[in-house]
């Protein structure tokens, strides 16, 4: 199924149509299209599913964007009317954003899945708990380590790799 | 950093937190013990930010896949115009700037979706409306310099606007008094240049509105939004309306767009007082964390007039107030009024502006716009993993608690046309369904709707996982779609909905085999599956309640009418134990409903609550019913079968049939919603139903139309007096009115309906709930009849003492009674228990015979009978009539017959002899046109001159179609939010 996703993914990002863009949702949707045909698979639980949604979305999202950076030139400005809401943060970088991920995944696999699922899966800190069987407090607290953590790397702070 | 140094530093940093800032510096120094390297760590993580990466916003999947095509159209050649950079993308297409190559000036291409290039009657008429744009070359208007197609591609290419959005220019604050008005002047001096040309923009919003470097507005892209307020056919696919995605769309839509109505120029016009107000205010007239939220702010709340700066002129307010009427009727009609609203408030601030202080400066001391809030994050990741995950959970029945935010979805009844049945012959008034027609399977993965096109009804699937439904062969002229408990089976009934209409009970799997017949019924009120049975409701029987085995067999009755009492027994739902039924206790205008449980297996029953319709129990452990069109829940215990908590309101305007216009077999109560057993509902949302806007007029017998000077109304039912000076009129909503056709003029006389003239004129009879009451010209009460019921006044004797009338009977058809002033109230018409409708009786001048119509053949035809003698009957028309009258002569009967045309009549002649024995000539066609929809009285009257007083119309346009329902997931949570047990 995973792959599917992917192909599916994939099949978008390479834009077929010249002129037909890609809106954030109909991803998603056909996401969704394909997960719900498989739902009489036997998910062993709540927790694993959540757990891969967040994977598969974050390497679905990062792969595109990746795929877009070797695309691009140049900037180009997105204006996000219509179904794209303006808003008035400034999106981290996602391809940062997953590196530094995976170098926090390296030193804590917890936290780096606290991120995961809060960011890319959408749970609330309540669902994170029961993924990771921990209290909500830890996942608080965790976020939060996370989040400085994060934060200061892709701010470009010094590493200590030592 | 090893992970062993990592959890150093968090437990150090957990346990800084805890204290407050200025301790940390010597907590750490203690904590770190010397670790210089440790301590810098530390600090330098308790100086970043903890917040965001709260999930995915629009702006992080845009930065993903937003433009994640092969750069689009930039370097090509397309047409004359050499394309540049891309320098926009948003729902609507991508733009570009591009080079004319055959004139020395630059352009801005944007190229059209797919989807709404492929839609080519959309595309015509945005070609046409573009032309006409084009043509306009209005300074307010963005220049359309026309729509190329080059390899395959669409585009529209426009006049280079440099500039800021007005929506980029709000965001910086709210806009000056003197500089905001000049913008909205502008806006609406493009609006009605437009709008002249018959051309609505639909999507008026601030990021479609620039302002150049001058200061010069240019509105752009009219008419390219969908006409309705989402695209519905789009479903679960393109657009996702849970969470906050389209939220900059929905709150400029107008609450007849919010409800999926047909728009016209007036949803400008209050999407141009959404922008007026923002400009002015710095802050959305109607905002919500999502976009059900905005929606319903739309529909139920006023915006907040107290933003608005202090300097505001009383104008401008009145002006917003009337652009933010709820009901397009009442809103500001014309945009050309509001220029001239603006024009004069200028021209006050002018002459102000020497004297006192700068208003252009001024703006009162007002909250800031809404910072995006991490429940707003939270909301518009929905959109995007949450749905998936949401879906899933729905998809793992509920052995987990379900996801925490409902999501909501429009569902277009797409390649359907409309929801419902639409105008048919037997009830061009309202276009709805009278059955509950979508059904949800247990599982919540299929949706059944019955939905028209081309004129032709029949019931659609949508798999929740496919994009469009697809019609269900061999259900043609179905409704009341109900699934069975494994979700394996479809129930539905076949036929034509009318009174004393007959039709067949089905069942049939969902694989394409065809359906099983499993009994004749009239049109089902309701029915429900259970483990072995199928119960349901009809007109038929004892108690209108029947069970038969889903298997098939025979149907028997299951409940006991109160004969007293004339209430229904309709709209069972099976509670989850298959042991026992909910179902709806109500009289025929669903006065007082109850709901009630029957215990299949003792027969027993008990009211478990009052005024409730259409209950059903969902496992969330509610009641789910309707009550006035609301959607409302209570805890319910399943046990104790009693609810445990206080009923709580839970979606409005929910789709209903009463007042259909039709109360003998359209009034059934049904509601347009379906609650799957892990938590997807779906439901219809009903466009208001309005009055029908007749004409009197004078129609003569070659069909010349008179006008008369009573102003066209919601009337029903006139009746002329027999001296010719006077007219009766009912009113829809109640009360009558009498008309002076000599000195004009129209006065509200009695508060009842239905009325008829006493065989002297001098009094007249009308209905009341208690029963009927006469009453003189002048308004004096004459006499009081009380008999209970629905029933309308058909015609005294002449003799006065024999009133015939109808009475709506408990099985949804109308009887014909007589009320004698001496012999108090018989049943005349039809002899016996029987589902056959007669109506519209009236005594021959004469006073021996009466006239009426029955549908004992099927069709509905008229006929004479001896008044007592029932024996001595005959047939006068031939190809279906109804509605028919003496000529005041007595030597001529009138009847409207059925016109090829929808909502036509035909009026019909026949010439009669009553003595010495009975005669009838062949009926001859007099005139036909647009007369007199409706019942339960005969709309229209004969003079005693030979002219026709008929009501023509409808004037106003039917209740628009409805095109999409609403789908929400995760529901039983808001459900448990919002109807809490006591207990």
């Amino acid at each position: 199924m995973e792959q599917e996703l992917h192909r599916i993914a994939q099949r978008h990002m390479a834009g077929e149509r010249p002129g037909h863009s890609l809106q954030a949702t109909a991803l998603v949707n056909e996401a969704y299209l394909r997960l719900i045909n498989v739902q009489k698979m036997d998910w062993q639980n709540r927790a694993h599913f959540l757990a891969m949604a967040a994977r598969l979305m974050r390497r679905i999202l990062v792969d595109s964007a990746r795929a877009r950076r070797n695309q691009k030139r140049g900037g180009v400005k997105i204006t996000l009317d219509e179904e794209l809401l303006v808003t008035a943060d400034r999106p981290p970088d996602l391809l940062a954003l997953d590196d530094a991920l995976q170098a926090l995944e390296k030193i804590d696999a917890r936290r780096s899945q606290v991120i995961e699922l809060r960011f890319f899966g959408g749970l609330t800190v309540d669902e994170t708990a029961i993924v990771l069987k921990v209290a909500p407090d830890t996942v608080m607290r965790d976020s939060r380590l996370a989040k400085a953590w994060l934060a200061r790397e892709l701010s470009g702070g010094t590493r200590h790799d030592t | 950093m090893t992970p062993e140094r990592f959890k150093q530093i968090s437990r150090i940093y957990a346990a800084a937190r805890l204290r407050a800032a200025s301790d940390r510096g010597a907590f750490l120094t203690e904590a770190c013990a010397g670790d210089a390297s440790l301590q810098r760590e530390v600090q330098a993580l308790l100086e970043q930010p903890t917040e965001g990466l709260e999930g995915l916003t629009p702006s992080v999947i845009a930065q993903a896949i937003g433009n994640a095509d092969n750069g689009g159209l930039t370097g090509r050649q397309f047409g004359v115009y050499l394309v540049g950079e891309r320098i926009g993308v948003g729902g609507m297409g991508e733009v570009y700037r591009a080079r004319d190559t055959s004139l020395p000036r630059d352009v801005a291409i944007k190229v059209l979706p797919q989807a709404f290039a492929n839609d080519a009657d959309r595309l015509a008429r945005f070609e046409r409306e573009a032309r006409v744009l084009a043509s306009l070359d209005h300074p307010h208007i963005g220049t359309i310099l026309g729509v190329e197609e080059s390899d395959g591609i669409r585009a529209l290419v426009l006049g280079l606007v440099e500039g800021d959005t007005l929506a980029e220019r709000i965001a910086r604050g709210p806009i000056p008094l003197a500089e905001a008005l000049e913008y909205a002047r502008q806006i609406a001096d493009a609006l009605e240049a437009a709008h002249e040309k018959g051309i609505i923009h639909r999507d008026l919003k601030p990021s479609n509105i620039k302002i150049t470097a001058a200061g010069v507005v240019k509105v752009l892209d009219f008419g390219l939004a969908k006409a309705g307020p989402l695209p519905s056919s789009d479903v679960l696919g393109a657009t996702v309306t849970a969470s906050g995605v389209v939220l900059g769309t929905a709150a400029y839509m107008s609450p007849e767009q919010a409800r999926g109505q047909v728009v016209d120029k007036r949803a400008d016009i209050w999407a141009f007082g959404c922008v007026l107000y923002e400009m002015l205010t710095g802050r959305d007239a109607f905002a919500g964390l999502t976009p059900s939220d905005t929606l319903a702010a739309i529909l139920e709340r006023d915006p907040d007039l107290g933003a608005l700066p202090a300097t505001t002129p009383a104008g401008i307010e009145r002006l917003l107030k009337r652009c933010f009427e709820k009901d397009p009727k009442r809103r500001l009609r014309d945009i050309g009024e509001a220029r001239v609203e603006i024009d004069d408030a200028e021209r006050a601030q002018a002459l102000h502006a020497g004297s006192s202080v700068p208003t252009s400066t001024t703006t009162p001391v007002r909250s800031s716009p809404e910072p995006i809030s991490r429940r707003w994050l939270a909301a518009a990741l929905l959109s995007v993993v949450a749905i998936v995950a949401a879906l899933l959970l729905v998809s793992t029945r509920g052995r987990v608690p379900a996801a925490s935010a409902p999501g909501q979805f429009y569902v277009g009844v797409t390649p359907a046309d409309s929801f419902g049945p639409g105008p048919t012959r037997a009830n061009p008034i309202f276009p709805y369904p009278t059955r509950t027609d979508v059904a949800l399977s247990p599982d919540g993965t299929l949706l059944v709707f019955s939905a028209r096109k081309e004129g032709r009804q029949q019931l659609y699937l949508r798999a929740l996982t496919q994009l469009e439904a697809t019609p269900i062969a061999g259900t043609e002229d179905s409704n009341s779609p109900f699934f069975s408990p494994d979700g394996q089976w479809l129930g539905f009934w076949t036929g034509v909905v009318d009174a004393g209409a007959i039709g067949e009970l089905k069942k049939m799997r969902l694989d394409g085999s065809p359906a099983v017949p499993l009994a004749r019924v009239p049109p089902l009120r309701g029915a429900t599956w259970g483990p072995t049975d199928i119960v349901f409701a009809t007109v038929e029987g004892e108690g209108r309640l029947w069970r038969m085995p889903a298997g098939g067999g025979t149907p028997e009755t299951l409940t006991r009418l109160d004969s007293k009492d004339r209430r229904n027994h309709l709209l069972p739902h099976m509670l989850p134990d298959g042991r026992s039924v909910l179902y709806t206790i109500a009289p025929p205008n669903f006065a007082n409903p109850q709901i009630a449980v029957l215990s299949l297996v003792t027969g027993e029953t008990h009211v478990v609550l009052d005024q409730g319709v259409d209950a059903r129990y969902v496992s969330s452990g509610h009641l789910v019913y309707v009550r006035d069109g609301t959607l409302m829940a209570v805890p319910f215990d399943l046990k104790a079968l009693r609810v445990t908590g206080t009923p709580s309101a839970i979606v409005k305007g929910l789709m209903q049939a009463v007042r259909t216009g039709f109360i003998s077999v359209g009034d059934t109560g049904a509601a347009q919603f379906s609650v799957s057993n892990n938590g997807v509902l779906v439901y219809v949302r009903s466009a208001p139903v309005r009055d029908l806007v007749m004409s009197l007029v004078w129609v003569d017998r070659k069909g010349t139309v008179t006008p008369t000077s009573v102003p066209p109304g919601p009337y029903g039912g006139p009746r002329v007096s027999p001296d010719g000076q006077r007219v009766l009129l009912w009113k829809s909503g109640g009360g009558t009115l009498i008309h002076d056709l000599v000195r004009g003029g129209l006065m509200p006389v009695a508060p009842g309906v239905w009325p008829t003239f006493s065989p002297d004129g001098k009094q007249f009879t009308f209905s009341e709930p208690s029963g009927f009451v006469s009453m003189s010209l002048d308004g004096g009460v004459t006499d009081r009849f009380a008999t209970d019921g629905v029933k309308v006044a058909g015609s005294w004797s002449p003799d006065g003492q024999t009133l015939l009338f109808t009475r709506l009977g408990a099985d949804g058809v109308w009887e014909i009674h007589a009320l004698s002033r001496t012999g108090g109230e018989r049943k005349v018409h039809p002899a016996g228990k029987t589902t056959i409708t007669e109506r519209y009786p009236q005594f021959s001048p004469d006073g021996e015979w009466f006239v009426y119509s029955s549908n004992e053949q099927g069709e509905e035809q008229v006929y004479v009978e001896r008044y007592r003698s029932a024996a001595d009957r005959h047939p006068i028309s031939t190809n279906g009539g109804t509605a028919p009258v003496w000529a005041p002569s007595g030597r001529e009967l009138f009847y409207e017959a059925p016109a090829p045309e929808l909502e036509h009549i035909r009026m019909m002649a026949v010439d009669v002899t009553l003595s010495p024995t009975f005669a009838a000539g062949i009926p001859d066609v007099l005139f036909e046109g647009q007369y007199n929809p409706g019942t339960p009285q005969r709309h229209y009257d004969v003079s005693r001159d030979g002219r026709f007083l008929m009501l023509q119309g409808p004037q106003s346009p039917h209740p628009p179609p409805v095109t999409q329902m609403v789908l929400v997931l995760n529901w039983f949570d808001e459900l448990k939010r919002l109807a809490p047990s006591d207990r």
